[in-house]
């Protein structure tokens, strides 16, 4: 009798035993697919995509002090001119000196406001190998760095100048 | 009976861990869902300023992409009284805050076009770059748009 009773209940034991492990493996996969699931980056991604290119654009056309001239036309005449003078003066700056800063000072007020880290690469562009030619990098932003890490938003403008095309490249980085 | 008593005393507590589980759960997952909600109604918003007519650069009936043209914007601004934002613009930008500021060249300016900001409630912000473009003198400005959405 004592037996039989042991066993029934060593049964009922076995039954709610079998019940926890599938509890414990439905939580194990429904951890699992959450840690899985990706959080949504609509916004993320819509507002870096935009930040980047607008932030180029913009840049672009905007004039600076120097003479009235556009970013454009200070770029296109440092990649012209270079040092050690340009032909437009800025103040006694010149213009790869003057576009440089005031890239840098409208960066300093938007995306490190925004606590974006980022990359700006001016070059001369090789249209055939699809790079920057060898030592022809005007500047870069912050200076002497190389670019993200991680995930980027890209946004590039090419303009024509008399020594080649010179590549603007912004990377937002997050 | 006092082991069958145990068991399912055992079992309807699990019952009760499970169902408290899920609702935790669903909890999350709901607040996830209105974060996204309000992400998207946010980026709304913000194309409808971008792309105002009453502020977008154009020449020649052309209109430029991701610029704003100041005599507009001075004008709309004047105009945009409480009671016009209400019930002309309410459909348009809802609860949000609609800032534009000049960053370079110096002095930063700053114009407010339209406010409507709900109280104790989360919101969004999203800035974009955009040129500010000044038609009597022909040039360019560089500026930010700043929009707080609030759900």
């Amino acid at each position: 009798m004592t037996t039989r009773f042991s066993k029934r209940s060593q049964m009922e034991l076995l039954g709610l035993a079998f019940v926890v492990v599938l509890i414990t493996l439905g939580l194990l996969f429904y951890i699992k697919f959450q840690a899985a699931k990706q959080p949504s980056t609509a916004k993320k991604t819509f507002t870096e995509s935009q930040k980047a290119s607008n932030l180029l654009n913009s840049l672009l056309k905007t004039n600076t002090y120097c003479e009235d001239a556009t970013l454009t036309q200070l770029l296109q005449d440092c990649a012209e001119h270079k040092v050690p003078s340009s032909q437009i003066d800025c103040d006694g700056y010149t213009s790869c000196e003057f576009a440089n800063r005031t890239i840098a000072y409208i960066f300093q007020q938007t995306l490190e406001e925004w606590k974006n880290d980022y990359f700006l690469e001016v070059c001369l562009w090789n249209t055939i190998t699809q790079q920057c030619l060898p030592d022809e990098t005007l500047f870069t932003l912050p200076p002497l760095t190389t670019g993200c890490s991680g995930q980027r938003e890209s946004s590039s403008q090419f303009i024509p100048t008399s020594s080649g095309v010179l590549k603007i490249w912004l990377d937002i980085c997050y | 009976m006092a082991e069958t008593i145990a068991v399912l005393f055992i079992f309807f507590l699990m019952i009760g861990f499970g169902f408290i589980f899920y609702a935790r759960i669903q909890r999350t997952s709901m607040q996830e869902t209105t974060s996204n909600n309000l992400d998207l109604e946010s980026i709304e918003v913000t194309q409808r300023v971008s792309f105002l007519p009453e502020l977008q650069c154009s020449s020649k009936n052309v209109i430029s992409d991701n610029c704003i043209d100041l005599l507009k914007l001075n004008s709309l601004k004047n105009r945009l009284t409480p009671e016009i934002q209400q019930q002309m613009y309410f459909d348009v930008f809802k609860y949000s805050n609609i800032t534009i500021i000049q960053l370079y060249p110096l002095p930063e300016k700053r114009w407010t076009l339209y406010e409507n900001i709900k109280v104790d409630s989360p919101s969004v912000f999203t800035p974009v770059p955009i040129s500010l473009y000044n038609a009597t003198a022909k040039t360019y400005a560089f500026g930010v748009l700043e929009v707080r959405f609030y759900s």
